[in-house]
């Protein structure tokens, strides 16, 4: 296996895992008291509803920022676009690896649109969102370094994969051959620099993003889902029941005198206890 | 002023971030006239210079500056190991969850920055962009909390930990009003008003450091003597009495509050503060309930007759040991239910925050604005509308309408017994805090109250007068304010502004409009004048 196979193969494989750690580490984590926050939409299908418009028009950026929702828009639509070619491009090469045939990838001018049309939303928007950063003076003094970083590496990935479109691989048939030959655990054939380029930045950004704010592409089901929607009252015998009786009983850390904790009374303990 | 500027030196006499007055949002005429340094007290310069109030000015909290560099040392070790337990399971199992996703997923994109009424209202002063706090937490926590270190620290930005990070991060912490008006405008669902809560909860919990009027003469007067305001239960049973006695003179009617019925089908638990400052509201809920027929009590227990609950704010032990207080005295009575009186954050803390650790045999709690729309709709109260004849508008307390939703019960009663009611702009979920929320309008340190006024609630002020546009300045309009809190705001926006002599503008609760319009009681239950 090729260098920048073996990079892309970690990537993904840093991507996954990093997600599956965070979402894990949010799914385990103990079970809140409420904090709901209205309007709460009706039933499933209208939260569904809600957090669909989000997505794909986001709605409350059009509304409360409208200055950043075409940039920020472009940018999440060249994401969604490169995304969904991505798994189309694993799938494919994964079909092929098994000796399937695949004739929407190469010579397929949809497959060239589709590409163009994410890598140049995804670049206009990346830049847009940029220069918003760094000449909105609000949005500026809030940045983080790393909030550059994010930008900038995904800027430097959509310039690559322009480079690539251009000058390598319009159709994404050489991606899918490399696919193919790397999944199907054979010798992959020799990649242009641009590819290489764009491979190898990319599978460095997935490896970085689960440390990143960017993981809100799933944490907002956490933030949505399990806490602003979250009304759920406590039950008789119901999970949340026997879970509040488990948390009630965990020793209170905190050390201002007033609490009046020694490190084994528990909350229940503290809060129906004598006050110091 | 940037995030990481929080921990800069300042030179002699130099302001963080200063209020600049000629920045508020400008109010409408004849308001525009008001020079706003008129309602302004500046900071004592040697209290600016040795407390907290280099930040912007103001000063809630009267921290000193460690003496020395072994105190400071200790100030910035206490600070690092409350940052470890608030991101732990056993110190805040409560609220991790939200926190963790709030310091994970904020984007910085600022879509929440102009939904704070007070970054808006003070012509947005950075200070109190609504990021700032939760970034500079983001920033420690990076460095300093669990799993946290350079590289994190790097990435997330630069502020460093010393005296001045922590003082000034302790006054910010108290320029919010947890209305969360910034989480509700979050496409990413990241709630940075409640790292404010959160970062007050450190400083309480770990530190002893919260504002007296919430902590010392608040959760701790409390569960001492029975009721923030100091009033015992003999003394609350002599001034229930008293209200009652000029109840019966004002309404002719037969009033008399029952006290520790027990098996009534309503505890109704009052902010005791209606008691001490508002007479005239639980006055009317005493006329509502009898004329409804209703089986009702109030407790004289300790506790009982005060449903406050200061810890909400700002402390998760003391927020516990109120509330199932609460629930134990109710208990007790052998009461159906509890009904919240006029009090928003009483309603957010028994019926919501505390649900889950109240237990499921816990006795039920219910809104008196949705009890109060059971009565009206009932067609049990025999109502007039033509005696609320004048304009009306309805301020939504943050938590019953943003935390709860209850935005169509206080309308229903208001379009059935108020002809002239008009909508604020915004309205219901989207309502604008009052500026006293959070506990703000209890606290009145150094130039804390002239802030409150000239900068928290500047932006409600001109919602209200906007609401009014259009009316005569000599025709009474009525603020309906159902919430303790928001009333003892209004009652200090009013009175700085001076909103009853050039507008005729009184505030007051919904029981008393409600009673207002009832045939049987004497004409006049609301008083119209200075307040």
């Amino acid at each position: 296996m090729s260098l920048v196979a073996l990079a892309v193969a970690l990537g993904i494989a840093a991507f996954v895992a990093g997600c599956l750690r965070k979402a894990v580490r949010a799914l385990r984590m103990p079970s809140h008291l409420r904090w709901e926050l209205y309007p709460i939409p009706a039933g499933r299908g209208g939260q569904a509803r809600t957090i669909a418009e989000e997505v794909l028009t986001l709605r409350m950026v059009r509304q409360r920022n409208p200055r950043l929702w075409l940039p920020s828009l472009l940018f999440h639509y060249g994401l969604y676009l490169l995304f969904a070619l991505g798994a189309t491009l694993l799938a494919s090469g994964l079909l092929a690896a098994f000796g399937a045939r695949v004739p929407w990838v190469g010579g397929s001018s949809v497959l060239a649109a589709w590409g163009a049309l994410g890598i140049a939303a995804g670049a206009l928007g990346a830049l847009g969102l940029l220069a918003r950063r760094g000449l909105d003076p609000g949005i500026r003094a809030s940045s983080a370094p790393g909030d550059f970083v994010n930008l900038g590496w995904l800027l430097a990935i959509f310039g690559a994969s322009a480079g690539a479109w251009l000058f390598a691989d319009r159709d994404y048939g050489f991606a899918l051959s490399f696919l193919a030959a790397a999944l199907g655990g054979r010798g992959v054939p020799g990649a242009s620099a641009w590819f290489a380029a764009e491979a190898l930045l990319l599978a460095g950004f997935l490896a970085y993003l689960p440390a990143t704010h960017m993981t809100h592409f799933f944490a907002k089901w956490f933030t949505w889902h399990a806490v602003r929607w979250d009304e759920a009252p406590l039950v008789a015998g119901g999970p949340l029941e026997t879970e509040m009786q488990r948390l009630l009983a965990r020793p209170v850390p905190w050390s201002a005198p007033h609490v009046g904790a020694d490190g084994r009374k528990t909350w229940a303990e503290v809060a129906t206890g004598e006050r110091p | 002023m940037k995030v990481g500027d929080l921990g800069n030196a300042l030179r002699p006499g130099e302001t963080l971030s200063p209020l600049r007055l000629e920045d508020l949002v400008p109010l409408p005429p004849p308001y525009d006239a008001i020079d706003p340094a008129a309602l302004w007290k500046e900071l004592d310069a040697s209290k600016k210079e040795s407390t907290s109030g280099v930040l912007d000015g103001v000063c809630a909290l009267n921290l000193k500056r460690p003496a020395d560099a072994a105190a400071e040392q200790r100030l910035v070790d206490t600070f690092k190991a409350g940052l470890g337990k608030l991101l732990s399971e056993d110190g805040n199992w409560a609220f991790l969850q939200p926190l963790a996703l709030t310091l994970e997923n904020c984007t910085h994109c600022q879509t929440c920055a102009e939904a704070c009424p007070i970054f808006v209202g003070s012509g947005h002063n950075e200070a109190y962009r609504p990021t700032v706090r939760a970034d500079a937490l983001r920033r420690l926590a990076a460095r300093f909390g669990p799993g946290g270190n350079r590289w994190k620290g790097a990435l997330a930005g630069d502020l460093d930990l010393n005296a001045d990070t922590i003082l000034r991060l302790a006054e910010l912490a108290y320029r919010c009003t947890l209305c969360r008006r910034c989480a509700q405008a979050c496409p990413i669902g990241v709630d940075n008003g409640l790292v404010a809560h959160e970062l007050r909860k450190l400083f309480s919990m770990e530190m002893g450091i919260a504002a007296a009027e919430c902590h010392a003469k608040g959760s701790e007067l409390q569960l001492r003597v029975g009721s923030t305001t100091g009033m015992s239960p003999a003394v609350v049973r002599d001034n229930v009495e008293f209200i009652d006695e000029e109840t019966r003179e004002k309404t002719g009617l037969n009033v008399a509050t029952p006290f520790d019925k027990e098996g009534a089908d309503v505890l109704l638990l009052h902010n005791a503060g209606e008691i001490m400052t508002w007479p005239e509201n639980p006055g009317a809920f005493a006329v509502i309930l009898e004329a409804a027929g209703v089986s009702w009590t109030l407790s004289s227990e300790l506790v009982g007759y005060d449903a406050v609950n200061y810890g909400l704010w700002y402390d998760d032990v003391q927020f516990a040991r109120v509330a199932l207080r609460h629930a134990e005295i109710a208990r007790k009575l052998k009461v159906k239910k509890i009904v919240l009186g006029e009090c928003g954050h009483a309603h957010k803390a028994l019926m919501v925050v505390a649900d889950r650790i109240l237990g499921a045999g816990a006795v039920p709690r219910e809104s008196c604005l949705a009890f109060l729309d059971g009565l009206v709709a009932s067609g049990r109260l025999d109502l007039d509308p033509a005696r609320n004849d004048f304009p009306v508008t309805l301020h939504d307390p943050c938590n019953t309408a943003r935390a709860m939703g209850l935005v169509e019960e206080p309308r229903r009663i208001l379009r059935r017994i108020a002809p002239r009611f008009r909508e604020m702009a915004p309205h219901g979920v989207e309502n604008y805090c009052c500026g006293g929320g959070s506990g703000f309008a209890i606290m009145s340190p150094n130039n804390f109250a002239e802030w409150r006024t000239l900068v928290a609630g500047r932006l409600k002020m001109k919602q209200v007068l906007d609401a009014f546009a259009g009316e005569e300045p000599d025709t009474p309009k009525y603020l309906c304010a159902p919430c303790s809190n928001c009333k003892g705001q209004f009652r200090d926006l009013f009175r700085a502004y001076g909103a009853w002599e050039r507008s005729r503008l009184l505030y007051g609760g919904l029981a008393e409009l409600i009673v207002n319009a009832m045939p049987d009681v004497k004409p006049g239950f609301i008083e119209w004048g200075q307040q």
